[in-house]
């Protein structure tokens, strides 16, 4: 026998369950891991409800202000695409805002990101890239000082993540 | 018989082995989300109560008019508690208004303390098809009582989506 040299003998045979079990251990933890972590978790809901939330409550949507805030009440005057753009953007939602009397005669429409909701025509048929979904609120016009009644159909587009 | 030297090498073949399983696992963890067919969805919701709430405020400040006069439906539920012959009044509000958002799926309740004084609607009742999200306001009176004003409207499960749809709305 050659100077150095390793003989496989008892220790290794010893080993070799040891190698087994430690590979058979660290299998299940990364399959485990692997499972847990192959899951899509869908925000989608929580982005619309979010959305509708920040629309409702930040003054600068489009709810009436004076000394404070009126989630609700809405500004005919801040009912406006530029100012909508600028309060409540993302690049892959979408939404469209009519405002409706209560009898249904329209009031004002307007619409976000229009490359996205140009989607809303789809929302009835193929969805596999996005998502819509609709919400109708009571909500109260101010107009020149005056309060009316009025609804606000929200439809808002998502579209997936790439 | 065992030579000088020989346990050491076994044991760092032994960590060399292991160190080679724990990255052949890391490339597993990344590469198991393409090999699985179906991949598990986990949802977050958010919150559909605080919608409710806010067409409940609108609607206790939203103007009615009552005998010629435009009052805010708050008023107008506060002279109701007193003077019965109102009730109709705010009762045809209150149709006028929530069926446009909820359908025939909500409730409308006024409360004395626990007494219920005022009723128009369903009560909801949370099921495997949907759920009830009651929000309720209190509404001082002159005496220094206050009504509980409770507004119930019931969300049901879209078929096939795991989200949220009121009834009724089109």
């Amino acid at each position: 026998m050659k100077k150095g040299s390793v003989i496989l003998g008892e220790e290794t045979i010893k080993m070799l369950p040891r190698i087994f079990l430690a590979g058979f251990v660290l299998f299940f933890i990364f399959l485990i891991l692997g499972v847990y972590l192959a899951r899509d978790v869908r925000t989608e809901e929580l982005e619309h409800s979010l959305l509708i939330k920040r629309l409702f409550y930040d003054q600068n949507c489009f709810s009436f202000t004076d000394e404070r805030s009126y989630p609700g009440i809405i500004d005919l005057n801040k009912f406006q695409e530029e100012r909508l753009e600028k309060c409540a953007f993302k690049e892959k939602i979408g939404y469209r805002l009519d405002l409706k009397e209560m009898n249904g005669d329209s009031i004002k429409s307007v619409e976000v990101n229009k490359k996205i909701t140009a989607l809303l025509d789809f929302c009835d048929t193929q969805k596999k890239n996005f998502q819509c979904y609709q919400d109708r609120n009571f909500v109260l016009v101010e107009e020149q000082g005056e309060r009316r009644n009025a609804l606000l159909d929200i439809f808002v587009v998502i579209r997936d993540e790439a | 018989m065992k030579r000088k030297g020989q346990g050491l090498i076994l044991a760092d073949i032994f960590a060399l082995f292991v160190l080679f399983l724990i990255l052949a696992g890391f490339w597993f963890v990344l590469k198991l989300p393409e090999l699985l067919p179906g991949r598990e969805e986990q949802v977050i919701e958010g919150l559909f109560a605080e919608d409710a709430s806010i067409t409940l405020l609108n609607f206790l400040r939203s103007p009615v008019e009552v005998e010629g006069n435009i009052i805010e439906t708050s008023k107008l539920i506060s002279l109701a508690y007193r003077d019965k012959n109102l009730e109709e009044s705010l009762r045809k509000h209150v149709k006028e208004i929530f069926p446009k958002i909820y359908g025939v799926c909500y409730g409308f309740f006024i409360y004395d303390k626990d007494k219920l004084v005022f009723q128009e609607g369903i009560e909801g009742v949370s099921s495997l098809a949907g759920e009830a999200m009651p929000v309720k306001v209190n509404l001082p009176l002159e005496n220094k009582e206050n009504l509980i004003i409770e507004l119930n409207p019931t969300y049901f499960f879209k078929a096939g989506k795991k989200a949220f749809q009121t009834c009724g709305v089109k």
